[in-house]
C-alpha cells in the first residue's frame, strides 16, 4: 500500500484536508496544535489503495518539541511515497520555508495551496503555474472546508505516486562559504556511511544547522572531531537566512497582486487582542458560557431527573422482592439517574466551547493570556493545554507536547490537573444547585473555573521558583483567521466530546453505583433494607475516613463519595446519589433537603473536588508524559493544596460570618 | 449632526446605561448579582472606550465589541428565561415574567440601533 503523509505549518487545515481525503471525521480545531500524534486513514484512487498519515504541524526540522520530532522522523526515516505539504495561501511566504525543506529532503512533494478562497477574498492573485515551475513540484489550490480542489489533489497525488515529474526541483545555492563546508562534510560522510537518510547533502545541511538528532549519531563515531571543527553558529544562521531570502523572492514572483483589504479578522483582533480590555472581555465571555451551561441545561436535567424518579417509584411499587426493588430503585435509578442528569450541562459546555474554538477565538485567548502567564513562569503555549484541559485533562496533558522547552512542558503538565475538566462539572452543578439559589449557583460554578486557573498559575510560579529555575522560552503563536461557526460542525464536536460521558455513565460509573448501592444496603437486616444507612458496610468505611473530613464540616457520606472520585470525578455524583437514596425526589432536592452541606461547606467541597488527586486516566497519561517523581509530586501537592484551600475558604467564610 | 457622530454619542449613552445597571446589580438596587454586575461593567467600558475611539479616529472596532457582548448577554438571559419557563411548565419552579426579563435583555434592546448599524457595516467585510 502506498503511503501519503500530510504535513504543513500549524493551523493550515491539514486535519480538515485529511478528513476530506479519507472521509474520516477527525477532530478539527481552529487553533494550532490539534494534531499532537500522527493519525491514519485510507482512500482509493485509480485502483490504488492509499494510506494517509496526518502529521502534527511543524515550521521546520529543528526538533525542539515532541510533535516536531514525530513529523520529522516520519518524513525522513519512513520515507512516505508522497508528502503533501499543506500551505496557507494567505501566508504563502512564511509557509514556503517548510516546502523548501521538504524538497531539499528529497521527498516526493505535492503542494496543496489551501485556503485558496480566503486568499482570493483578500485580493491576492497567486500564479499557480509559475509556482510549479519555480519549485518543480505539483501545486494544487484547495479549499479543505468546502472540498474544492480535493479531486485535483487526489489526481496530483496519484500522478506523483506514478513518478510523473513537474520539472526540475529547485536547488538552493547557499553561497560559496556554506557550499564549501557542505562538500567537506559530504566527503567525510563517504567514509562513514549513514544509512536511512535522504542524501549526503541533506545530512551535511542538518549537521551545519546543528540538528541535535543527527549530531548525536556522529558524536560516538570516529569522525566527530572532523565534523565538530566545521560547526559554526554563524554558518547555521546563514543557511536559514538564505532560505528565508529565497522564500521572499519566490513569493514576490508567485503573488501577482495583493490589495490591502481590511477584514473582519482585523477588526475582531483589535478588540479581542487589546492589551487592557482583551482579558476582561474573555472573562465576560467565559462567564456567559458558564451561565448558559448551568441555567439553560436546567430544564433538560429536570426532565431526566423526573424520569428516573418516576422509574424508581414504579420499580418500588411493582417489584415484590424487596432486595430487587431496592436494587432497581435505589441502585440503578437513583445512582444512574443522578449521573445522567448532568448530560445536558456537559453537552451545553461542549457546545459553547466548540463555538468559541471553531470561531478562532480560543487561539486569541492564548495570545492575550501570554503576558500574564509569562509573569508567573508559564509559557504562552501552556494556555492551549489549559483550554483543552477544560474538556478533559488527558488531552490537555497530551497537548503540552507542542511545548519545546522541557521545563515549560513539565510545569504545564503538573498544573493541568488543577484545570477544571468537564467531569468535575456534574459535582459543581449538583452542589451549587442544591445549596445556592438562582444566578449565584452559576456564579459559584464560574468561580471554580477561575479558582482553577488562578491556582494553576500560582503553582506554576512556585514550581518555576523552586524546581525549574530559569527563563520562560520565547512564544510564537499562529493566529488562525476567524470563521463563522457552523451549527452542524459545533453539534458534531459537541457530540464527539460529550459521548464519552454517556459511555462512562453506562459502563464504569454504572458499576461504581452498583457497588455503592450494595455497600449501602447490606447487611440487609441491619440496615432494614437500606433504610438505616448508618449500619451499612459503607458506613463502616465512612467512619474510618470521617476524622479526615470532619474538621471541614463534611459528613462521612460526603467524605466517602470523594474516594470514588479517585477513579473518575463523575463517580462522586453517582456516589452521592446512591448514598442519598434519591430515587423519589431527585438528587438536587435530596441533597438540598439533607444536612450534608451549608453554602460555605458546599463551596469548600466544590473547591476540594476541583483540586484533589488527579483521576486514574490523568495519572496514567502523566506517567507516560513525565518522570515518576513529577507525577508523585503532583499527586502530593494536589491533595495538600485541596485541604489547604478548603480550610481557607471555610476560615475566611467564618470570619465574614457566613455559615 | 452627521450619522457617525450620532452613532458615537449613542454608543456613549449606551455605555453609561450599562454602567448604571452594573452599579445597580452590584449594590443590589436591581437583581443582586455581583459577578453579573462586574460583567455589565466590562460591557460598559468597552462601549465607552469604543465611543471615544469612534468619535476621535472613526474606528468602530470597540463599538463592534460592545454590540457583540450586548447581544451575547441579551440572548443568554433570554435563553435562561426560556429555560426557566420550561421548568415552570414542568412544575419545578415558579415563573414571573418581569423577574425573568433581566436588565441585560432591556439593554440589548436599547443597543438595537447600534446592533443594526454594526450589522450593516460588517456584513460587507470579508472574514
Amino acid at each position: 500500500m502506498k503511503v501519503v503523509a500530510i504535513v504543513g505549518n500549524p493551523n493550515v487545515g491539514k486535519t480538515e484536508l485529511f478528513n476530506r481525503l479519507t472521509g474520516l471525521n477527525q477532530h478539527v480545531g481552529n487553533w494550532p496544535g490539534v494534531t499532537v500524534e500522527k493519525k491514519e486513514g485510507k482512500y482509493s484512487y485509480g485502483g490504488e489503495e492509499i494510506n494517509v498519515i496526518d502529521l502534527p504541524g511543524i515550521y521546520g526540522f529543528t526538533t525542539r518539541s515532541i510533535d516536531e520530532k514525530i513529523a520529522k522522523n516520519f518524513i525522513v526515516k519512513n520515507r512516505p511515497d508522497v508528502v503533501v505539504d499543506v500551505i496557507d495561501s494567505t501566508n504563502l511566504e512564511r509557509n514556503l520555508y517548510l516546502a523548501l525543506l521538504l524538497i531539499e529532503s528529497g521527498a516526493n512533494v505535492v503542494i496543496a495551496l489551501n485556503m485558496w478562497d480566503i486568499a482570493k477574498e483578500r485580493g491576492m492573485e497567486i500564479d499557480v503555474r509559475r509556482f510549479e515551475g519555480l519549485l518543480g513540484v505539483p501545486v494544487v489550490p484547495t479549499v479543505a472546508t468546502t472540498g474544492e480542489g480535493i479531486e485535483e489533489l487526489k489526481k496530483a497525488i496519484f500522478r506523483a505516486l506514478k513518478g510523473k515529474k513537474k520539472g526540475k526541483k529547485i536547488k538552493i545555492d547557499y553561497g560559496h562559504e556554506v557550499e564549501e563546508k557542505i562538500k567537506h562534510i559530504e566527503k567525510i560522510l563517504e567514509r562513514c556511511r549513514k544509512d536511512g537518510y535522504p542524501s549526503p547533502r541533506w545530512v551535511a545541511l542538518r549537521i551545519l544547522e546543528e540538528d541535535e538528532d543527527i549530531l548525536s549519531e556522529f558524536r560516538k563515531g570516529n569522525y566527530w572531531k572532523d565534523i565538530e571543527k566545521l560547526l559554526d553558529e554563524r554558518i547555521a544562521g546563514k543557511i536559514v537566512e538564505k532560505r528565508y531570502e529565497l522564500c521572499s523572492k519566490l513569493a514576490a514572483e508567485i503573488i501577482k497582486e495583493k490589495k490591502e483589504v481590511k477584514t473582519l479578522t482585523d477588526i475582531l483582533d483589535e478588540i479581542f487582542l487589546h492589551k487592557v480590555l482583551g482579558i476582561p472581555i474573555f472573562m465576560a465571555i467565559l462567564y456567559a458560557m458558564f451561565q448558559f451551561t448551568f441555567s439553560f441545561s436546567a430544564p433538560f436535567s429536570d426532565g431526566i431527573s423526573l424520569f428516573f424518579s418516576w422509574l424508581g417509584n414504579i420499580a418500588k411499587s411493582n417489584i415484590s422482592n424487596e432486595v430487587l426493588a431496592s436494587f432497581v430503585a435505589d441502585g440503578i435509578c437513583a445512582g444512574l439517574g443522578s449521573v445522567l442528569v448532568f448530560v445536558p450541562p456537559i453537552f451545553c459546555l461542549f457546545f459553547a466551547l466548540s463555538i468559541l474554538e471553531d470561531s478562532g477565538y480560543l487561539a486569541r485567548v492564548a495570545f492575550v493570556m501570554e503576558k500574564i502567564l509569562s509573569k508567573f513562569g508559564l509559557h504562552g503555549k501552556s494556555f492551549i493545554p489549559i483550554l483543552v484541559g477544560f474538556g478533559c485533562n488527558v488531552p490537555g496533558i497530551m497537548a503540552a507536547r507542542t511545548i519545546e522547552n522541557e521545563s515549560d512542558r513539565i510545569i504545564t503538565i503538573m498544573i493541568n490537573p488543577l484545570i477544571s475538566c468537564s467531569a468535575r462539572l456534574p459535582v459543581y452543578a449538583l452542589i451549587a444547585g442544591a445549596v445556592f439559589h438562582g444566578y449565584t449557583a452559576g456564579a459559584a460554578i464560574y468561580s471554580m473555573y477561575v479558582l482553577g486557573i488562578t491556582l494553576a498559575v500560582l503553582m506554576a510560579l512556585l514550581l518555576r521558583k523552586l524546581l525549574f529555575k530559569g527563563e520562560v522560552s520565547p512564544f510564537i503563536l499562529e493566529l488562525p483567521r476567524y470563521t463563522k461557526p457552523k451549527l452542524s460542525t459545533s453539534i458534531i464536536h459537541m457530540w464527539n466530546r460529550g459521548k464519552w460521558f454517556l459511555i462512562k455513565a453506562g459502563t464504569f460509573i454504572f458499576i461504581v453505583v452498583i457497588i455503592i448501592w450494595f455497600l449501602s444496603v447490606f447487611p440487609w437486616e441491619a440496615t432494614n433494607g437500606g433504610k438505616i444507612i448508618e449500619n451499612s458496610y459503607i458506613a463502616m468505611f465512612g467512619r474510618i475516613v470521617e476524622p479526615v473530613f470532619k474538621p471541614l464540616g463534611w459528613s462521612w457520606q460526603a467524605g466517602t463519595a470523594l474516594f470514588f472520585g479517585f477513579l473518575a470525578k463523575e463517580s462522586i455524583v453517582g456516589a452521592i446519589g446512591a448514598l442519598l437514596g434519591a430515587e423519589g425526589e431527585g438528587v438536587y432536592n435530596a441533597l438540598a433537603n439533607s444536612n450534608w452541606f451549608t453554602p460555605l461547606t458546599g463551596f469548600a467541597y466544590m473547591a476540594f473536588v476541583l483540586i484533589y488527586f488527579p483521576c486514574v486516566a490523568t495519572l496514567s497519561v502523566m506517567l507516560r508524559e513525565m518522570k515518576l517523581k513529577y507525577t508523585l509530586l503532583t499527586v502530593a501537592y494536589t491533595v495538600l493544596l485541596a485541604f489547604a484551600v478548603a480550610f481557607m475558604i471555610e476560615f475566611i467564610g467564618h470570619l465574614f460570618g457566613l455559615s | 449632526m452627521s450619522e457617525d457622530k450620532v452613532s458615537g454619542i449613542y454608543a456613549l449613552f449606551v455605555g453609561l446605561l450599562y454602567m448604571v445597571a452594573a452599579v445597580g446589580e452590584i449594590a443590589g438596587f436591581l437583581q443582586r448579582d455581583l459577578i453579573g454586575g462586574v460583567m455589565l461593567m466590562v460591557i460598559s467600558v468597552v462601549y465607552i472606550y469604543g465611543a471615544k475611539r469612534f468619535l476621535q479616529k472613526k474606528d468602530f472596532a470597540f463599538i463592534v465589541g460592545g454590540v457583540f457582548l450586548s447581544v451575547i448577554y441579551g440572548l443568554l438571559y433570554l435563553s435562561i428565561a426560556f429555560a426557566n419557563y420550561l421548568e415552570y411548565l414542568m412544575g419545578v419552579k415558579d415563573f414571573l415574567l418581569l423577574r425573568e426579563l433581566r436588565i441585560e435583555i432591556w439593554l440589548m434592546l436599547v443597543s438595537s440601533p447600534l446592533i443594526y448599524k454594526v450589522w450593516k457595516d460588517i456584513r460587507k467585510l470579508k472574514w
